[in-house]
């Protein structure tokens, strides 16, 4: 676990790119939205869909350099745990991209909500899903070099933006933050199990 | 130590079978060299050696299990960064003498993608050496080697074979003569 986390640490410090990149594109687009000049309540949905192609474009590469390297192959190869390589990508990318964006998104809309707290952390579990979710289609696709195939996902996610519109642009945090709460553990454990599983047959 | 015997070992893809009727008894302290033509399956057998492909007919020892360092056609470093950081972000120790005896002591601050293809396959053969396991996978270790620093490596492995190590590697150079051989034909 500390070595995979070294090294998923280790390559985003060494390669700015690697935040700065999401960050600026995350930002960009927001930025759109903000000069169209929306009102108040769709400021939300803007947040959501800058968030949405922030973690599309970022998870579409998430293992593709590793496999291209061959880092992949040799940790299969050498058993190790692929599980904790999982999670070190996603705490890495939860500090140092998810958690900014959260709070630029926030430091935007204001700060003036009532459920500050609750809401913040629904927009973190929101970025995460996402995240398991694409990094899904980015398993999927990763042999094949098309990200196209990373979409195929997207119709797995329509109750989950459902459950997103309640929450942040109805401000209905109960049940709907208990559902995300469900649907960010199902995409933490089923869906990396899936990714492990994929991952090991796309080495073979 | 008997680490893998195999009985009638077969293996197919898409239909199309790669090697069949394979017997052979892996043991430690012992370099072995799967010598065959291109498409033989040679990366594929190492991949079931690996475990990666586990199959019915394999006996693998009990303590293979992540006691295996495994190089395959790609060296998994990455290219953006330094030789001495790619180290550094996986844990592995920066060995100044093995460094120095491939000729990679001055290029550890240099970025790997401007390092040539047998300085990027030496760097590799750095970290497997300095690995601390006991089975070592290599597909084509020689692959863009000099002559120079394949009589290193050669000098490295029978150092560590005497110290318990197991070399199982895919070769189809120059045969090396301590090594025993496990062949496979091509089937057309």
């Amino acid at each position: 676990m500390y070595k995979d986390l070294k090294r998923e640490f280790g390559l985003f410090l060494l390669i700015p790119k690697n935040i700065y990149l999401p960050l600026s594109i995350f930002g960009i687009i927001f930025l759109i939205f903000i000069i169209l000049d929306f009102d108040e309540q769709l400021s939300y949905i803007s947040s959501f869909i800058a968030a949405f192609i922030t973690v599309f474009i970022i998870s579409e590469g998430s293992f593709k350099d590793d496999y291209n390297s061959g880092y992949l192959e040799q940790k299969i190869c050498e058993g190790e745990s692929l599980s904790s390589y999982l999670f070190a990508k996603f705490s890495v990318n939860l500090i140092l991209i998810f958690t900014p964006i959260t709070l630029f998104a926030y430091l935007i809309n204001g700060f003036g909500e009532e459920n500050i707290f609750e809401l913040i952390f629904s927009y973190l579990l929101m970025l995460s899903t996402l995240h398991f979710f694409f990094n899904l289609g980015s398993a999927i696709s990763m042999k094949r070099n098309n990200s196209l195939n990373a979409l195929l996902i997207i119709p797995l996610l329509i109750p989950f933006i459902i459950l997103v519109e309640e929450i942040f642009i109805k401000i209905v945090l109960e049940p709907n933050l208990n559902f995300l709460m469900a649907y960010f553990i199902f995409s933490a454990t089923f869906i990396n199990f899936a990714v492990i599983q994929i991952l090991k047959v796309q080495s073979k | 130590m008997i680490l893998y015997k195999t009985s009638d070992l077969s293996y197919e893809i898409d239909s199309r079978t790669i090697f069949s009727n394979l017997d052979f008894e892996i043991s430690s302290n012992a370099i072995y060299e799967i010598r065959g033509g291109n498409g033989s399956g040679k990366s594929s057998l190492l991949k079931i050696l690996s475990g990666l492909n586990k199959m019915d007919n394999v006996y693998y020892d009990e303590n293979l299990e992540s006691n295996i360092a495994y190089l395959g056609h790609k060296n998994g470093f990455v290219e953006e960064i330094s030789l001495r950081d790619n180290f550094n972000i996986i844990g592995a120790s920066v060995n100044d003498t093995l460094f120095k005896k491939f000729g990679l002591s001055k290029l550890k601050n240099h970025k790997f993608f401007n390092l040539s293809f047998g300085e990027k396959r030496k760097s590799a053969l750095v970290r497997i050496i300095s690995s601390k396991k006991n089975v070592w996978l290599l597909d084509e270790p020689f692959a863009g080697l000099d002559k120079e620093s394949i009589n290193n490596l050669k000098k490295v492995f029978n150092e560590h074979i005497k110290k318990g190590v197991c070399i199982i590697m895919a070769n189809h150079q120059e045969e090396l003569d301590e090594s025993v051989k496990i062949y496979l034909e091509k089937n057309v």
